[in-house]
């Protein structure tokens, strides 16, 4: 057992789409829709979830943001940044 | 073992819960709102139409072709403008973007477009420009209809941009002739794009086979910048004495639930003006058709415009359409009361209709 278990653990870990990054999201969000003042987002509940939905569907949260914030709200580079880094088409 | 796997799985299943895509109707972003179009109950308008004239851009004046895009922040559109203007240098591009679709802000690096040769085949303007982005090459990819300076060469050009806003063109450019027969019919511009996630490109493109009717076929490749095979004739003219019984203008192609939608400008009769040895459409409303097979046949789903023209005589010119969500988002040209040419949006939903 000692040993079955460590290896479903692993087993779970690569099944398991990983827990949303809710402090990341929760940056993003801040960095969107506050510093930036986009419209895009009505409001905060749609952010986190399209948030969420994005991590998902394989973006990553962290690097998004990263490049957000070299972007520094020159939304063309937003949107690059979201090409790179975000997973829903 | 089959104890832990049920431990692993209900871990994924207390960590991690499906997340659904958001569906924000654009009416929750924009300024003003939408309001119900009569005749129509799929089709809202947006009531402080038209979102886009010009920008104040001095190189801007005199507009030829305008095309929208759209790119997902967060699942959240974001919206593209590509617009492309007839200069005493030749043609040149903008590009402009917008968090709401309605206000574009134009990019600061504008215009940026290839110089033209004063003799080059595409030296004069460019006309019905289609701009999709290709997962699969990480590029964005662009069809236009390119004419020269003395209005005697038309083609067809294929340009990419690693970011929307940088074009180069294609060194095989211009990748048809257009004032040649290609697979028996002559070709007019490109209407609509798409690639598919395996990279191959679809084309739709206005073409005749009589000298005088238009219609629309689609041309497939697996390689944007070499077209070789004939196309095939997907959707033809309406039945004589419709609103489009002589041919289609422009088009957009989109999916939504597994059903293609067609949007489309169809045009009653030609003008011709001999002195200056051409003809322009005119009686120009909007039509849409649906597809449940990948876009090969086209059914009309009703036989009468959408009633979304504002020049009652019909003056509406170019459609893009993007799926945002449950929703079809358009944006139509028309020609609007003191202010001339103006691009109008609209919200198509289809289980309204």
């Amino acid at each position: 057992m000692r040993v079955i278990v460590p290896l479903g653990a692993c087993w779970a870990l690569a099944a398991c789409p990983g827990p949303p990054p809710a402090a990341t999201c929760s940056d993003l969000c801040d960095a969107l829709m506050y510093d930036c003042g986009y419209a895009a987002f009505p409001d905060r509940a749609s952010c986190e979830q399209g948030c969420r939905y994005d991590v998902s569907e394989g973006g990553d949260a962290a690097g998004l943001y990263a490049c957000i914030l070299e972007a520094g709200c020159d939304t063309p580079l937003v949107l690059e940044c979201s090409r790179a880094y975000g997973g829903a088409p | 073992m089959r104890r832990v796997l049920w431990l692993a799985l209900a871990g994924c299943q207390a960590e991690y819960a499906i997340v659904a895509p958001v569906d924000v109707h654009p009416d929750e972003v924009t300024e003003c709102a939408f309001e119900a179009v009569d005749g129509a109950p799929e089709v809202e308008r947006y009531t402080c139409n038209p979102v886009f004239v010009a920008t104040d851009e001095p190189w801007a004046e005199e507009l030829t072709a305008v095309t929208f895009g759209h790119t997902n922040v967060l699942d959240h559109p974001f919206y593209q403008l590509w617009y492309f203007a007839r200069t005493d240098d030749g043609p040149t591009a903008g590009y402009a973007t917008s968090p709401d679709g309605t206000s574009f802000a134009p990019h600061p690096d504008n215009p940026q477009w290839p110089r033209t040769a004063r003799d080059a085949w595409d030296g004069g303007l460019v006309q019905n420009a289609q701009v999709t982005y290709d997962r699969s090459r990480e590029t964005y990819l662009m069809l236009y209809g390119g004419i020269s300076r003395d209005l005697q060469v038309f083609g067809l050009g294929v340009a990419t941009s690693p970011d929307g806003q940088r074009w180069a063109t294609a060194p095989t450019n211009p990748v048809l002739d257009l004032r040649l027969l290609f697979g028996g019919v002559q070709i007019a511009w490109p209407m609509a794009l798409e690639v598919a996630d395996d990279g191959e490109v679809d084309a739709y493109m206005a073409a005749t086979a009589d000298g005088d009717h238009l219609s629309m076929y689609r041309f497939a490749t697996d390689d944007p910048a070499a077209w070789l095979q004939p196309g095939e004739e997907v959707f033809g003219p309406g039945k004589a004495g419709r609103f489009d019984d002589q041919g289609l203008l422009d088009a957009a192609v989109v999916e939504l639930d597994g059903v293609s939608y067609l949007f489309y400008v169809g045009f009653g009769r030609w003008e011709d003006d001999p002195t200056k040895g051409v003809r322009y459409e005119r009686d120009a409303f909007l039509g849409v058709a649906t597809s449940t097979d990948g876009g090969h046949t086209w059914t009309r789903d009703r036989t009468d415009p959408l009633p979304v023209q504002v020049d009652p005589a019909g003056s509406i010119s170019a459609v893009t359409a993007q799926v945002v969500g449950s929703h079809i988002l358009l944006w139509v040209s028309d020609v609007y009361p003191e202010v001339g040419p103006g691009v109008g949006y609209f919200v198509y939903t289809p289980e309204a209709r």
